[in-house]
């Protein structure tokens, strides 16, 4: 189990850049996933990591060494694809083997692992065949084999899961986590999918532009977003935000917008913040905010008019326009009731609000 | 949205298909027909007259005109052109023309698919510092029409000692068509998806290892489109193997031009017919064996395999 660390990493394509100066550091043993859209770089930094992508300027460490200038095979680590990319003319027990061949294994080894890696992952039956006559969960599955047989101490995934529909993914997802317990290895998994991140990860960086936001544990990023950008990406149906000023009223700091006011002494305040006036997001998930009787215990209520909802199941997802005339989305239980039209109260519950600095969308 | 409904319901209840069935025959079809049937004949009466000549004796020929049927079928004249048809002084058949072709098409064609595979793995995958300039000249390479270089080169494969030799001939043609086959596996490879490269790097594989294990296994369906474009490319030629084959190594081509160009007397028309038909004949059998292959490898880059 390696200890995998970037050094002011940068990587750029021209004039553009892809990584800026990245610092980061993953315990051994620890299951980090990347998360962000689609080009901001989490993808470059994975494959930065593998020794795929030459780095302009920073250090990769894995296990202690400098591995910036090493061939992916020198630096002991294993990949699964998004694509699977299983060798389509090779069988599936030969797409297993090739990797311990070319190191030089003995017959011997490379058969009782190709064994216990087939029987890891249900694939004994499948040993003969190409990846041609294999479903997509069947060559994923493959290609995680691919990754046992080495034994490597530093697994990558790069988005591992996103050609399978959706209930392949939410098995496959937990046999991932299955493995990473059971093995303990090292591993970094990039995904955009924030339900992938926050069931696997130990930690998550949400990545913008070529930087990390973000680091934490899947609860500090849902909980207590470091930035507007990072609240907005995660979070399913999103944060709601309101933009107002931060005031100060008898000594403590008020949230105020259309004549209205947020008291935020509950509001966990980063240290240094003044309450001067300036412009500030407010964000509230929609499971925060408190409904009917609830609301009048919470900081701040009033009346929203229900334009829509959304049955999900396992819940309901209102819409509604408050008085102050803000669209707001708020979950309810399954069998709450909420009728289009109808007017609820809602509170807002100052100890779970996120404040953000409308100019800079840094956290206060 | 609406309207896409409501077309389907009636589909199913069946009055969308309630008109009357469209007659089979029109006449704009007829004359489609007309039209085709004319231009099969148009290929087919040389191909015809080719073959009906070839198994006709010389009395025949003389008694009857060109499409008139054969009044008895003999290959005499095809035992003759392949074993004993004259070229000046030696008559000893197209079989040497034939046998010198191969000798040049073989190793032409294995040339082309391991150097011009290389290239493009190189290309598609290897991409170094000015790699896009290297594949622009190759492909400036592969427009420049050889007339014009013709002379230079002769120039260059005698001062090589390579001039008038089967070696010489050889390294033309595979010089030549390289730009081309490069191209091909390029395109192919471009289409493949790269991570099955970089997986295989990550397996610990070398360049070597990853173009024999990976890539040259996947790329059949390219391969086979080379071998056709390459192997018909050759055996058509005739400046290259005039050229630069020199009198033992002239491909049959070449050979067959100078049997019907050196026959003095009367001209037998049977023996020139049989020698053209075998000579034509290796082309067309390539084509007609692979032709079915040789759609799939072009449009294989347009679907992933």
């Amino acid at each position: 189990m390696s200890e995998v660390e970037a050094r002011g990493l940068e990587v750029r394509y021209g004039n553009f850049t892809a990584l800026a100066e990245l610092d980061l550091k993953v315990a051994p043993g620890q299951f980090l996933v990347l998360l962000g859209p689609s080009g901001c770089g989490k993808s470059t930094l994975l494959n930065a990591i593998a020794g795929l992508q030459d780095v302009t300027k920073g250090q990769v460490w894995i296990g202690g060494r400098n591995v910036t200038w090493a061939e992916p095979r020198d630096r002991g680590i294993a990949m699964v694809f998004q694509s699977y990319a299983l060798y389509p003319k090779m069988t599936v027990r030969q797409n297993l083997s090739f990797g311990l061949k070319v190191a030089g294994l003995p017959a011997a080894e490379i058969d009782s692992r190709v064994r216990s890696a087939a029987e890891t992952l249900q694939l004994g039956a499948l040993l003969e065949r190409r990846p041609a006559e294999l479903s997509g969960g069947q060559r994923q599955r493959v290609a995680i084999g691919r990754v046992l047989v080495r034994k490597a101490s530093v697994f990558l995934f790069d988005e591992p899961l996103s050609n399978l529909d959706a209930q392949l993914r939410v098995e496959l997802r937990r046999e991932i986590k299955r493995l990473h317990r059971h093995l303990g290895s090292t591993s970094i998994y990039v995904t955009h999918d924030q339900v992938e991140a926050m069931t696997l990860a130990d930690n998550i960086a949400v990545m913008n532009k070529g930087r990390i936001e973000q680091l934490g544990t899947p609860e500090e990023i849902y909980g207590k977003p470091a930035s507007r950008y990072v609240a907005g990406f995660v979070g399913s149906p999103a944060m709601n935000f309101i933009e107002g000023t931060l005031e100060s009223t008898g000594g403590q700091p008020v949230f105020r917008w259309g004549g209205r006011g947020v008291p935020l002494s509950r509001y966990d305040m980063r240290d240094g913040t003044h309450a001067d006036g300036r412009r500030v997001l407010m964000g509230l998930r929609p499971e925060h905010a408190l409904l009917g009787d609830a609301a009048a215990a919470a900081d701040f209520d009033e009346n929203c008019t229900i334009d829509m909802v959304e049955k999900m199941g396992s819940d309901t997802l209102a819409w509604c326009f408050s008085t102050s005339g803000h669209q707001l989305s708020v979950r309810a239980d399954a069998d709450s009731g909420l009728r289009e039209g109808e007017t609820i109260r809602v509170g807002l519950p100052a100890s779970r609000l996120s404040l953000f600095d409308a100019a800079t969308g840094e956290r206060l | 949205m609406t309207d896409v409904v409501i077309s389907a319901q009636q589909d199913r209840s069946g009055h969308a298909h309630a008109g009357r069935k469209p007659r089979r025959m029109s006449a704009d079809r007829a004359g489609v027909y007309a039209f085709l049937l004319i231009c099969t004949l148009f290929f087919l009466i040389p191909i015809y007259t080719m073959v009906s000549t070839s198994v006709k004796d010389m009395a025949d020929i003389r008694a009857s005109n060109v499409l008139s049927p054969p009044q008895q079928v003999t290959l005499a004249a095809w035992g003759t052109a392949w074993n004993s048809a004259c070229t000046g002084l030696d008559c000893s058949g197209v079989k040497v023309g034939f046998l010198n072709s191969v000798k040049i098409v073989v190793p032409v064609v294995l040339l082309s698919i391991l150097l011009g595979a290389v290239n493009g793995y190189v290309l598609s995958f290897w991409r170094f510092r000015g790699a896009n300039i290297v594949f622009t000249v190759l492909m400036i390479g592969a427009f420049i029409p050889l007339q014009v270089v013709l002379f230079p080169l002769v120039k260059m494969w005698a001062a090589l000692g390579i001039y008038g030799s089967l070696f010489g001939v050889i390294a033309v043609h595979v010089i030549f068509g390289l730009p081309v086959v490069t191209l091909m596996y390029r395109n192919f490879y471009a289409s493949l998806p790269i991570e099955i490269f970089k997986a295989a790097r990550v397996d610990g594989a070398g360049f070597w290892r990853i173009f024999w294990s990976v890539m040259l296994p996947m790329s059949a369906p390219i391969t086979i489109v080379v071998i056709i474009w390459q192997a018909t490319g050759a055996w058509n030629d005739y400046i290259l193997g005039l050229t630069f084959g020199g009198r033992e190594n002239a491909p049959m081509t070449v050979q067959l031009n100078n049997i019907i160009g050196s026959q003095t007397g009367e001209r037998q028309f049977n023996v020139e017919m049989a020698a053209t038909l075998m000579t034509a004949a290796v082309p067309l059998l390539i084509y007609i064996v692979s032709g079915r292959w040789f759609v799939r490898g072009i449009a294989a880059g347009a679907v992933k395999g």
